[in-house]
C-alpha cells in the first residue's frame, strides 16, 4: 500500500499546485492585466469601476468603503491583494455579494444542491443507460442495434447536449402549450424552489429537471455505449475470455463476471476525462433553464461584474473538477496498483 | 543520390512524388462515401459563406425592419398575406377652406417636392389638405406600418399668428363606405369609426398645453411606428389601447390610402388669451411617406426585429467556415508545435514545464473563464477565440508529445543525429512531416466543437454581438420569442446549420481516420 498512498499524496500535491496556478491566472486576468493595459492606474481595476458604478445607489454607498478596506482595494495589486486573494479562497472567505449583500458562502451553499442533483443526475444517468445499450449491442453485435448505436455514437459526438435540450423545449414544452394549452415538459419560466420538503414540491422539481436530465441522457449515453462495447470488444479476444468459455460458462456470465471487473480503470478514468465535458454542459443548461443553482446565480453575477461571487463560482468551479478527477485518479490507483507504479 | 543529376533536379523529382502522394490520398479520401458527403457539406456552406453578399443584400446585424417582425417566408406565405408596401403620398391640394375674416391662403409647390402653405392677416382659417396620390393596399390588415413627416413654420410678417397642425392617414374606401369597428372588452362597448388614424397633432399630443393652439418656430422631421399606442387615446374619436390602429381600423383589403393634413390658423386682436394683430405664418410641409410592413418576406422570413434571417443564414455559414477552420487550425498547430517539442525532448526541463501547463489547462474551466474576460475586457470575437485557442490545444499537444516521443528513437533520426542535424532541423524536417496526417485530421475532427463552442458562448449571451453567428441567431431566438410564436423559420436554420456542418467535418474526419491511422501505424 506504501506506493499507492505515496501515489496517492503525489497526486494530492499536484491537485493543490495546479489549483493555485489555475485561481491566479484568474486573478491576473481579471484583475492585474486591465490595470496594467491602463498604465498601472489602480482605478482601472475592474473591481474598483465596479464598485464606483454602484455608488450612484444610496443603499450601496455605506458599503464601498468597507469592501475596499475588507479586500484590502487600497493595497498595491501585486503581492498584497495577491496574497489576500489566495488567504481568502484557501480559507473559503469569499467575502459579501455585491448586490444581494449575502455571504457568497451562504449563497452559494443554497444554491450547492441544485447544482449538485443536476450535475450528478447528468454524469450518472447516461453511464447507466449506455452501461446497459453497451451490454446489448455486445451480445447482437454486428445486429442491427449495433449498427443504430453506432451512429447514435456518431451524433452525439457531433450535437451538444444544450442544443439537444433546445429541441426539447422547443418540441415538447413550447409546441404542445402552444397548439394543446399544456406543455410535457415545464417551460423553463418558474425554476422549483424548495423551501419545505413535501411530496408538491419535489414533484414540481422532478418534472422540473427531467428535460434536463433527458437532454443529458440524449447527448451522452450513445458515446458511453459505443465506450462500453469498444473496450469490451478489445477484452472478447483474450485468452481468460476464452477459458471462461471453454468452462461452459454462458455469454452474459462471462461479460458480466469475467470481463467487466477489468475494466473499472479504464471507465473510471474516462469519467474523470468526461467530467469537464458535462461541467460546461450542466453550466448552460442551468443558465437556459434558469435552475436555480450556482451557474444560474453565478451568470447574473457576472453580467454585474459581482466580484466576490464571480471569484467564488470560479474558484468553485475549478476546484470541482479537481476535486472529482483527483477522487477518480485514486479510485484507479486503488483499484489498479499497477497504475501507481508505473508512474514511479 | 544517382550520378549526373543535380541537386536542383533531384528536389524536383522529390516534389513530383510529393504531389503525386497527395494526389494519391486525395483520391483515396474520395473513395469513401462519408467523406464525399462531408466535403459536398463543407463545400456547400464556404459557397453560401463565400457568395454571401450576393446572394442578400440585406445587412445581418443592423438591417433592421426589412419587414414586420415575425413575417414568414414568402413561400409559405398565402397571396393575401402582407407584404411591403410602401410609397410617397405626394401632389397636395386643398379640398377644404373655411375661412373667418380677412385670412389669405396660398399654396405651392416647390421644386423639392415638399408644399408651402402661407397663411396670413387677421381672422380664422381652417384648412384641410389632402394628397391626390394615394397608395393601393392589397393584402390582408398588416400588423405596423412606418410614417415619415416633416414640417417647418416660420414667421410671415411683424408676428407669428397662432396655429395648429396635424398629419392623418385616412383610407379613402373605410371612410366613404362609413366602416366602424364594435369594440368589446368586458361591459365596455365602442363604435370606433375606421379609416382615419392622425399621426401627430401639435397640440392635441401634448400632454399639457394652456392654449388650444401653439405659436412658436417649430422645425420638426421624424418618424412613427405605428400602431403608437400612446397615442390612441388623442385621437378625435379616443380609442382603447389595446386596439391595434393599424391592422383594426386603417387597412383593409383593396383600399386606398392618402395623407391628410390639417392646419388651423387663428389670429384675433380681440381675443384676450391669444392676442394677435397681424400674423402670418409659412407651413413647409415635407410629402408623406408610408411603409406598410409586411407578414411575408424572403427566403426565411424575419426575426424578432425585422432582420432577414436569409441573411443571417448565409453570414453565418461564413462565420462557421472561417472561424471553424482558422480556430481550428491555431489550436492544432499550436498544440503540435509544443507537443513535438515536448515529446523530442522529453525528460528536459521544457517538457515538464509544457506538460504542467497542458495539465493547468485541462483544469481550468473554459466557459467560467470566457465569461470573465467577456466582462472585463469586453465581448469581443478576437478575445473569445484567443481565450478558446490558449484553453484547447493541450489535447492535440499530448497525442503529439507521444508521437514525436516514439518517432524520437527511429533509424533515420539516430541517422540525422549522426550527421549532425540540429534538433531544430530534426523536428522541422523529419518529424513534423510524418505529423501532417494528425494534423489534418485533428484539424478537421476539432471544427465541430468550435462551432459549437462558439454557438453555446453566445447562446448564454457572452458572443459578440457584431458578428452574424448562428449561436447569436440561436440565442436571439431562445430569448425573442421564437419558441413562444413558433417562429421555427427562425429557430431552425441555425441549429440544422450548425448540425449540419458539424456532422460534414465529422464525416470528413471518420474518413480520414480510418485512411490516416492504418498508415500512421504502419510505420
Amino acid at each position: 500500500m506504501g506506493a499507492v498512498s505515496a501515489y496517492i499524496a503525489r497526486r494530492a500535491l499536484m491537485t493543490f499546485v495546479t489549483f493555485l496556478v489555475i485561481i491566479s491566472v484568474y486573478f491576473i486576468v481579471v484583475r492585474v492585466i486591465p490595470v496594467m493595459l491602463a498604465g498601472g492606474n489602480p482605478e482601472a481595476d475592474p473591481v474598483i469601476a465596479a464598485l464606483r458604478r454602484t455608488q450612484e445607489d444610496p443603499r450601496f454607498s455605506n458599503w464601498i468603503d468597507y469592501t475596499i478596506k475588507r479586500f484590502g482595494l487600497d493595497k498595491p495589486l501585486i503581492p498584497d491583494q495577491y496574497l489576500i486573494y489566495l488567504k481568502n479562497i484557501l480559507t473559503f472567505e469569499f467575502g459579501v455579494s455585491i448586490y444581494t449583500q449575502k455571504p457568497v458562502v451562504s449563497e452559494i451553499l443554497n444554491r450547492l444542491p441544485y447544482t449538485l442533483v443536476l450535475y450528478s443526475g447528468a454524469m450518472i444517468l447516461p453511464i447507466i443507460i449506455g452501461y446497459y445499450t453497451g451490454l446489448a449491442t455486445i451480445r447482437h453485435r454486428g445486429g442491427k442495434l449495433d449498427a443504430i448505436m453506432t451512429s447514435i455514437g456518431i451524433i452525439s459526438y457531433i450535437v451538444p447536449s444544450w442544443l439537444i435540450l433546445l429541441l426539447i423545449y422547443y418540441f415538447l414544452a413550447y409546441l404542445p402549450k402552444l397548439y394543446w394549452g399544456t406543455p410535457i415538459f415545464p417551460l423553463p419560466v418558474k425554476a422549483p424552489s424548495i423551501t419545505e420538503i413535501n411530496w408538491e414540491t419535489i414533484k414540481y422539481l422532478l418534472w422540473y429537471i427531467a428535460p434536463l436530465l433527458t437532454a443529458a441522457v440524449l447527448a451522452w449515453f450513445g458515446s458511453w455505449t459505443y465506450f462500453f462495447r469498444q473496450i469490451a470488444m478489445s477484452e472478447l479476444g483474450k485468452d481468460y475470455v476464452y477459458t471462461a468459455r471453454a468452462k461452459g460458462l454462458s455469454e452474459m456470465h462471462v461479460i458480466k463476471e469475467h470481463i467487466l471487473p477489468n475494466l473499472k480503470p479504464p471507465i473510471i478514468m474516462r469519467l474523470a476525462f468526461w467530467l469537464p465535458g458535462i461541467f460546461g454542459g450542466a453550466l448552460i443548461f442551468e443558465i437556459i433553464s434558469n435552475w436555480p443553482g450556482i451557474a444560474y446565480f453565478s451568470y447574473a453575477a457576472f453580467l454585474n461584474f459581482d466580484y466576490p461571487v464571480m471569484t467564488a463560482f470560479f474558484a468553485i468551479s475549478s476546484l470541482l473538477l479537481l476535486v472529482s478527477i483527483f477522487i477518480a485518479d485514486v479510485l484507479i490507483a486503488i483499484i489498479d496498483p499497477r497504475v501507481a507504479l508505473q508512474q514511479r | 543520390m544517382a550520378e549526373g543529376v543535380s541537386i536542383a533536379e533531384y528536389r524536383k523529382q522529390l516534389l513530383k512524388e510529393r504531389l503525386l502522394r497527395i494526389k494519391e490520398t486525395i483520391l483515396l479520401v474520395l473513395r469513401h462515401r462519408s467523406a464525399i458527403i462531408g466535403l459536398a457539406i463543407v463545400l456547400f456552406y464556404s459557397i453560401l459563406g463565400a457568395l454571401a453578399p450576393v446572394l442578400t443584400p440585406y445587412d445581418p446585424v443592423m438591417g433592421m425592419d426589412v419587414a414586420d417582425a415575425f413575417a414568414v417566408p414568402e413561400w409559405v406565405a398565402a397571396p393575401d398575406t402582407p407584404r411591403n408596401v410602401e410609397g410617397i403620398l405626394d401632389n397636395y391640394k386643398i379640398v377644404d377652406k373655411s375661412v373667418v375674416g380677412d385670412v389669405k391662403v396660398l399654396m405651392e409647390r416647390l421644386s423639392d417636392g415638399s408644399i408651402a402653405v402661407k397663411v396670413s392677416g387677421v381672422g380664422e382659417a381652417n384648412i384641410t389638405i389632402v394628397s391626390e396620390d394615394t397608395l393601393y393596399y392589397p393584402y390582408r390588415p398588416a400588423r405596423s406600418m412606418l410614417v415619415k413627416y416633416g414640417f417647418k413654420t416660420t414667421k410671415l410678417g411683424k408676428e407669428m399668428g397662432w396655429y395648429n397642425i396635424a398629419f392623418a392617414i385616412e383610407n379613402i374606401d373605410l371612410r366613404e363606405r362609413g366602416a366602424v369597428l364594435v369594440y368589446k372588452r368586458g361591459d365596455r362597448e365602442l363604435e370606433i369609426p375606421k379609416g382615419l388614424y392622425v399621426v401627430y397633432d401639435e397640440v392635441g399630443f401634448r400632454m399639457y398645453s394652456p392654449f388650444p393652439l401653439v405659436r412658436e418656430e417649430k422645425n420638426v422631421s421624424t418618424s412613427i411606428r405605428l400602431p403608437y399606442y400612446v397615442i390612441n387615446a388623442k385621437q378625435p374619436v379616443p380609442m382603447p389601447d389595446d386596439v391595434n390602429a393599424v391592422s383594426e381600423i386603417l387597412l383593409e383589403k383593396d383600399t386606398r390610402l392618402r395623407a391628410v393634413i390639417y392646419i388651423t390658423y387663428s389670429c384675433s386682436s380681440t381675443s384676450a388669451m391669444m392676442r394677435c394683430s397681424d400674423g402670418g405664418i409659412e407651413f413647409l410641409i415635407q410629402p408623406l411617406y408610408v411603409k406598410i410592413y409586411g407578414l411575408a418576406h424572403g427566403i426565411l422570413g424575419t426575426n424578432y426585429l425585422g432582420v432577414d434571417v436569409w441573411s443571417q443564414f448565409v453570414y453565418g455559414a461564413r462565420i462557421a467556415v472561417v472561424l471553424g477552420l482558422s480556430v481550428a487550425l491555431a489550436t492544432v498547430l499550436l498544440g503540435i508545435v509544443v507537443g513535438v517539442l515536448a515529446g523530442y525532448r522529453v525528460g528536459t526541463l521544457f517538457d515538464y514545464v509544457a506538460t504542467f501547463i497542458i495539465d493547468v489547462i485541462y483544469f481550468t474551466p473554459l466557459l467560467p473563464l470566457i465569461m470573465a474576460v467577456g466582462i472585463v475586457f469586453g465581448r469581443r470575437l478576437d478575445l473569445i477565440f484567443s481565450v478558446f485557442i490558449l484553453l484547447s490545444w493541450p489535447g492535440t499537444a499530448r497525442l503529439a508529445r507521444s508521437w514525436s516521443m516514439a518517432l524520437r528513437s527511429d533509424l533515420y533520426i539516430e541517422a540525422a543525429k549522426a550527421v549532425g542535424a540540429s534538433d531544430m532541423r530534426i523536428v522541422i524536417k523529419h518529424i513534423v512531416p510524418q505529423l501532417v496526417p494528425l494534423l489534418v485530421y485533428s484539424l478537421v475532427l476539432r471544427v465541430p466543437g468550435v462551432i459549437m463552442t462558439e454557438a453555446a458562448i453566445s447562446l448564454i449571451g457572452f458572443g459578440d454581438p457584431h458578428t452574424p453567428s448562428w449561436g447569436k441567431m440561436i440565442n436571439e431566438a431562445f430569448y425573442g420569442g421564437a419558441f413562444l410564436q413558433n417562429a421555427w423559420w427562425w429557430i431552425m436554420p441555425p441549429i440544422v446549420g450548425i448540425v449540419t456542418i458539424a456532422l460534414g467535418f465529422a464525416l470528413l474526419g471518420i474518413a480520414l481516420d480510418e485512411i490516416v491511422n492504418p498508415r500512421l501505424r504502419r510505420r
